[in-house]
């Protein structure tokens, strides 16, 4: 079983705070997010936190809504828009967290939003869109420290983890290392 | 049972068991650019606000104007608390007369007339340069801020500049005299536009604290700290 589908198997029969680390090829990464968030959101009826390093807030809000997905119900941690905009516009759906070079500000913003997300009682995710683009902006060892971070805090909040990497962008031992951390390990091609 | 002094500065307390020990000295070290002011100020304001205790601050280094205006936009109207005689800033640029002597009976005398129960000297390096040599400031330091401001139930915080890039302090043994040692790091990240930020208590007595580094940021109501963050370069 490959794409969707595999990713609906794992994700529906895993327990609260599974960690996921799903991994796409670049031609196939924009689609298959989108359509992820769709499943986890319409079908599986869960609330969420979005954490983008690829991607704009705007620009994601648009390609979700246009997919009928209700992105009121999704709380945005956008890591791209300052890089480019020194001072974003505040809205209260976003939490702009520097850049994929500040894990550190990444990790507190990651805290903020699960701990606004544990408020609901309905089962709650953490989308990461993607593990590899960290690897641009930081030390391989420190990607590694980051995930386990990251997994560790979302079991620990009892959140569901999906944590997308393309495969291409990442070397095999970080993958390795990626996946020792997490419980499932999907390739979507 | 050690009396604490709470901070002000959010989710700093929770790394401390609850506040900073009532009559202690604490120096606050860190480079330029990492928040000891603003850290300082919380204590005074929050000190002044939330718990009626009235504040000095005691300043080498910068006017009444230029810190009022400054600590203003993290929400701090210490011009209100003056009228209220709840705060006092005493500008200490100019040196004058003995200096040891004229220093220590001038802030003496605003910790009395004020009652104040908290006090900050911004900064130890100005201290030593104001009183015009390092044997001068120790004895400052140990005499006014030990003793004398602990017999009258001072809690105080003492700035201390680290050059950028350097980690050590304790220039005339401050670190030594303190019961605590709080230092404010700043990791400059190349592509980010907000660096990160760090606190380290090295040493606090009569209190079990934190052994980690904690990442804090610089919001509009001043210095935020989450406890359970973590540092990760």
């Amino acid at each position: 079983m490959t794409g969707i589908a595999a990713a609906r198997e794992v994700l529906s029969k895993g327990s609260k705070g599974q960690v996921s680390l799903m991994l796409v090829s670049s031609e196939n990464y924009s689609r298959y997010t989108l359509e992820l968030i769709k499943l986890l959101m319409n079908e599986m009826k869960m609330r969420g936190v979005y954490l983008t390093v690829n991607k704009p807030y705007k620009q994601l809000i648009q390609g979700l809504s246009k997919i009928g997905v209700d992105t009121d119900k999704i709380l945005f941690i956008d890591c791209i828009t300052k890089l480019a905009v020194d001072e974003p516009s505040p809205n209260e759906k976003i939490i702009f967290a520097g850049s994929p070079g500040n894990l550190t500000q990444m990790g507190m913003a990651i805290n903020q939003a699960s701990m606004k997300l544990k408020e609901s009682n309905e089962r709650g995710f953490l989308f990461f869109d993607s593990m590899s683009t960290l690897l641009l902006y930081n030390e391989t060892k420190t990607v590694a420290k980051f995930a386990h971070f990251l997994v560790t805090r979302l079991r620990v909040l009892e959140l569901d983890g999906i944590v997308f990497a393309v495969e291409k962008d990442m070397d095999r031992e970080v993958i390795r290392a990626l996946a020792q951390f997490c419980d499932n390990m999907v390739n979507l091609d | 049972m050690v009396t604490r002094k709470p901070t002000g500065v959010s989710g700093f307390d929770e790394l401390i068991q609850g506040g900073l020990p009532a009559t202690s000295l604490t120096l606050l070290a860190g480079a330029p650019g990492t928040a000891k002011t603003t850290f300082s100020s919380q204590f005074l304001y929050y000190g002044a606000t939330d718990h009626k205790e009235p504040g000095v601050y005691v300043s080498f280094s910068e006017d009444r104007a230029s810190y009022l205006l400054a600590m203003r936009q993290f929400g701090m109207d210490f011009e209100n608390l003056e009228k209220k005689k709840m705060f006092k800033f005493l500008d200490m640029l100019t040196p004058r007369g003995s200096i040891v002597r004229e220093t220590t009976n001038i802030i003496l005398k605003e910790v009395e007339s004020l009652k104040a129960k908290r006090l900050v000297v911004d900064s130890f390096n100005a201290l030593s340069i104001g009183l015009r040599d390092p044997a001068s400031a120790r004895i400052f330091l140990h005499f006014v801020l030990v003793k004398i401001m602990r017999a009258l139930g001072t809690t105080t915080i003492l700035i201390s500049e680290i050059p950028a890039g350097e980690l050590k302090t304790g220039m005339a043994g401050e670190a030594f005299l303190a019961d605590g040692l709080v230092i404010l790091h700043y990791f400059p990240k190349t592509l980010d536009p907000s660096s990160v930020r760090a606190v380290e208590i090295r040493k606090m007595r009569m209190t079990k604290h934190t052994e980690r580094m904690v990442p804090f940021e610089i919001g509009p109501n001043g210095i935020k700290i989450q406890p359970q963050a973590e540092l990760i370069l």
